[in-house]
């Protein structure tokens, strides 16, 4: 796995550790009383709560280690230390302004709602004091964790380690244990040492939350201070995170048996009455603590692997989840609560308000997101970068304008594309490509299947935009209705209603445009009207083509797109599209007509263009195409050996087929008179020109 | 060069805005051979027609005791109604724009001056025509032989409500439809239908653990809307001004996604 996919991987994880926040919040109401205590309570949700809490910071903070081990690395102390500056601190302090006192007096409001005002007073004068961190207490934590981890590296790289040996046993210690399965053993050991020992340990909680007090908690150093710090050296051998996505599911797998466990022992709802105690044997309270402590690194591992295993592919749309993670969950508290307060006195049902809760927090947060965060200097402080606002057609407008005088020059053209470019994925359709319809010109586009006919058409006709380039018909952009006012367009593989009438088809498209034909000219032009009053429906494949060309004609258009028009017609009703289309032209009609029939354009087109591979190969007039390709073809009855002509100077290709001799060649007159010389007997002599068809597969066969 | 230029001029004049004459005919026309192209099919077109009033004469007037309350039976009267607003328009909005997606039709158009939103006003006139046309034996129904205890224009208001309470039942259609094929509309098409038609009360009893559930689907909201605003206190179960926000709201959500979808892939 490349470097830059794990990455997105660890990326969407840290997004789902962050976004998981928000569900675990709105669980609250439904089975503690924090913010408030809704009537309609849930087991569900306290063991949805209790799962999440588990593993979620742990799996934060081993993330962070590894990033701002990146982070350091990559752009050295001064700028790791501007960055943490701008992305944690200043989000923290703004945070703890304008996001903390609406959260907290929506917790008072709740409280109060829940409890009625005196009770609610009294509980909280027995609460913890100190300063309220709120939910960004995992910033100030942060702040601490790197502090300590420039020190503690600065001290090791000067003093204790300068050559580096004991940092080399480290990375082998680390490799080892994980590729064991029995790090989390040791991993969970500070960490249950600290809360074993804790007689206030409030056990269903797991982990306590240190939101309150500036002083740095114990069970929080111990417990995230491991994570941060195996974070931090597993990017000092990133290749061990292959051993995360090998093991994905056995470690899972032994998360959810532990954590199975530790809800047998500890109750699937907080027992409150005795928060800190466990009913059972003396024992059980070693076994929870240890299970509980455990169960974090497997989780934690579990999903690192998971997130490898399957989000290890860069994709916009998790991409951008993962730019606005940050912001969702900083501003999400006040909104997840607000909502729970509101929601208090409706008679719904837990089942209904939960969802009703995430996905209306995450709407409003989304749209605030994408309209006040992520294209302004509040995304550029959180996400480290600003978008620019898209314009609502990107595309042909974000094409470097050109100057006045090229525009001027293309608005008289019908049909222009500049330098465009178009990609598929990976494909590329259309390579830079420019070409241009004269007025009243037929230009034929020719190109094998693939070459970028069609998307060039569609792009035309405003189906498509160009990745780069711009594309203009009639001098406006194809993408507004107004340039489409004087275009008619044929396409191949089109099913007009079927229950609706020849005439009514015609009337239909004809209504949208200003000064149309009117339908009984449009039926006469197109020879159809034998055919005005039956269904669409019930027409032959070839009556429905010329139905299709009256449609496109029906505009009286300036600028007429054909694409494949007469396949599928007899000879007759072909050659009455033919004229038809001369007529057209006559008036003054511009026409970009696709055809595999070449007799076509050479019959109808004054220029060609031919596409192979998504280049433009050659355009220029039918005889320029051909004289294009100098070689000639010759033929006879002979029995001049072979491979003898194939040694000739100036010959292509030398075929025997049957007694004739097939020549493609150069100097076609110097071939013919070795021959006459090589054999007397010489009959059938043939001497032609490559057709354009010859021509055109030379061409194509060139760009291949 | 200049001179050149000149005269290409002359050959390429650029193009006008649509007059509003030229726009409103064009939304006229399309409107109209939409809705005929549609009841020219009755395949397409009977099942929505038949099926509500057949059941509404089965379940809501033949079989019903004697001695059935007559709140039941306006009740009943509301929820058939209900079901023949919104069926014809999740399926002319999923089907219509289904099958003209899967046959180029709506490429076409994309790239024909069509004005942008004629075809979709084409599709929801269509859709409200035959829904009222299904609404229509109903009321006839109803009135006649239902016993009902609604005053005329009680039951006309009602009617009026549901007719223009199909337009959310139509933005659903028409964003299935711009997601599926042809083929498929009609499977999620009733996806969405039939657990809707069961679970929104409209005529059944629900089990108790589902009586929550009710609100999530449109059909109940709009049931709430029409029986409230036919002044029929009875059966309000819900606050009008919340049922109709949320019938505003799925319109919005389920019409913008289906035309971003459909204006973006086509």
């Amino acid at each position: 796995m490349s470097q830059e996919n794990r990455l997105h991987a660890l990326d969407a994880a840290r997004a789902f550790a962050l976004l998981l926040g928000i569900v675990l919040h709105a669980t609250m109401s439904f089975f503690f009383f924090v913010p408030a205590q809704d009537p309609s309570q849930s087991t569900t949700l306290a063991v949805t709560f209790y799962v999440i809490h588990v593993f979620r910071m742990g799996l934060f903070f081993l993330l962070a280690g590894f990033f701002a081990h990146m982070v350091l690395h990559r752009r050295g102390t001064r700028e790791f230390l501007k960055g943490r500056a701008k992305r944690i601190l200043v989000p923290m302090i703004v945070g703890w302004v304008l996001i903390a006192p609406p959260t907290i007096y929506i917790v008072i409001v709740g409280l109060t709602k829940t409890f009625g005002e005196q009770a609610a007073a009294s509980g909280a004068a027995t609460m913890p004091q100190g300063f309220p961190l709120t939910h960004l207490w995992f910033l100030y934590y942060l702040c601490i964790f790197y502090v300590l981890a420039l020190g503690v590296r600065a001290a090791f790289v000067r003093f204790v380690d300068p050559n580096g040996v004991v940092r080399s046993r480290i990375d082998t210690v680390v490799r080892l244990s994980l590729a064991s399965y029995l790090a989390p053993l040791v991993l969970a050991a500070p960490l249950f040492a600290v809360l074993y020992k804790d007689a206030a340990w409030m056990m269903w909680f797991g982990l306590p939350t240190p939101d309150i007090g500036f002083t740095p908690k114990l069970p929080a150093l111990a417990g995230f201070g491991t994570a941060f710090v195996l974070g931090w050296l597993l990017h000092r051998q990133v290749e061990v995170l292959e051993v995360f996505r090998r093991q994905c599911f056995v470690n899972l797998a032994v998360a959810i048996g532990l954590t199975s466990l530790c809800l047998s022992l500890v109750g699937l709802k907080p027992n409150m009455m005795g928060l800190t105690t466990l009913d059972g044997p003396a024992w059980s309270r070693a076994a929870y603590a240890g299970a509980y402590t455990v169960s974090i690194w497997y989780w934690v591992f579990g999903l690192t692997g998971a997130a490898l295993r399957f989000f290890n592919k860069p994709s916009p749309g998790r991409r951008y989840i993962a730019d606005s993670s940050y912001w969702l969950y900083l501003a999400h508290l006040p909104v997840v609560f607000g909502l729970q307060v509101l929601l208090l006195d409706l008679p719904w049902h837990w089942s209904l308000k939960f969802p009703f809760i995430v996905v209306t927090t995450l709407a409003i947060l989304l749209v605030s997101y994408h309209y006040l965060v992520r294209p302004t200097f509040i995304g550029g402080i959180l996400n480290g970068r600003k978008y620019p606002r898209r314009s609502r057609r990107t595309g042909s407008d974000t094409a470097p304008a050109p100057s006045a005088s090229v525009l001027a020059l293309h608005d008289t053209k019908p049909a222009v594309l500049e330098n465009v470019t178009r990609r598929f994925g990976k494909t590329v359709a259309l390579d830079d490509v420019t070409l241009t319809v004269e007025p009243g010109e037929m230009l034929a586009v020719l190109g094998p299947n693939g070459a970028g006919k069609s998307t060039a058409i569609s792009l035309w006709l405003g189906l498509l935009e160009p990745d780069e380039g711009s594309v203009r018909v009639m001098g406006a952009s194809p993408l507004e209705v107004t340039s489409r006012l004087e275009v008619g367009v044929m396409m191949q593989d089109v099913n007009l209603a079927p229950d609706l009438k020849v005439r009514e088809h015609i009337a239909q498209t004809a209504s949208y445009y200003a000064h149309p034909l009117n339908v009984d000219e449009a039926l006469a032009i197109s020879g159809t009207t034998p055919l005005a009053g039956k269904r669409y429906g019930k027409l032959s494949g070839g009556q429905k083509r010329q139905v299709q060309f009256a449609v496109a004609i029906c505009g009286a258009p300036k600028l007429l797109f054909l694409d494949e028009p007469t396949v599928g017609l007899d000879i007759e009703a072909r050659e009455a599209m033919w004229r038809a289309i001369a007529k057209l032209m006559a008036e003054g009609c511009s026409i970009v007509l696709t055809t595999h029939y070449l007799e076509e354009a050479e019959a109808l087109a004054d220029r060609v263009a031919v596409l192979a591979k998504g280049k433009l190969v050659a355009t220029g007039s039918v005889e320029d195409m051909r004289s294009l390709v100098t070689r000639r073809r010759i033929s006879c009855r002979s029995g001049v050996d072979i491979d003898e002509i194939r040694g000739w100077p100036g010959v292509v290709e030398a075929l025997r087929d049957a007694g004739n001799v097939k020549v493609t060649a150069f100097d076609a007159e110097s071939i013919v008179r070795r021959l006459l010389v090589a054999d007397p007997a010489l009959s059938h002599l043939e001497v032609r020109q490559a057709s354009l068809a010859e021509a055109f597969t030379e061409l194509t066969k060139e760009a291949a | 060069m200049n001179t050149n230029i000149a005269i290409n001029q002359a050959a390429v004049t650029r193009a006008a805005p649509m007059p509003l004459m030229t726009l409103l005919r064009a939304y006229a026309t399309e409107a109209k051979y939409e809705t005929l192209n549609a009841l020219r099919n009755p395949a397409f077109a009977v099942p929505f027609l038949a099926i509500p009033v057949a059941v509404y004469l089965l379940f809501g007037i033949v079989i019903l005791p004697a001695d059935t309350e007559p709140g039941m039976r306006n009740y009943l009267f509301s929820g058939f109604s209900v079901l023949a607003a919104m069926m014809p328009s999740i399926f002319i909005g999923c089907m219509g724009i289904a099958l003209e997606r899967e046959g180029g039709l709506l490429k076409l158009k994309r790239a024909l001056p069509m004005p942008a939103g004629a075809n979709l006003v084409a599709k929801l006139l269509t859709s409200m025509i035959v829904s009222t046309m299904a609404i229509v034996p109903i009321t006839i129904a109803g009135l006649t032989i239902g016993q009902l205890t609604l005053s005329l224009s009680q039951v006309l208001i009602l009617e009026l409500v549901m007719i223009v309470g199909t337009i959310p039942f139509f933005t659903i259609g028409f964003f299935i439809g711009s997601v599926a094929s042809g083929s498929a509309a009609p499977a999620y098409g009733n996806l969405v239908f039939l657990p809707m038609m069961w679970l929104s009360g409209l005529f059944i009893p629900l089990p108790k653990f589902l009586e929550p559930w009710a609100v999530v689907w449109p059909a109940f909201h709009l049931n709430q809307v029409a029986l409230t605003s036919a002044g029929v206190s009875e059966f309000s179960f819900f606050p009008p001004a919340i049922a109709a926000a949320v019938l505003v709201g799925v319109t919005v959500l389920f019409g913008g996604l289906g035309i971003w979808r459909v204006a973006r892939v086509g």
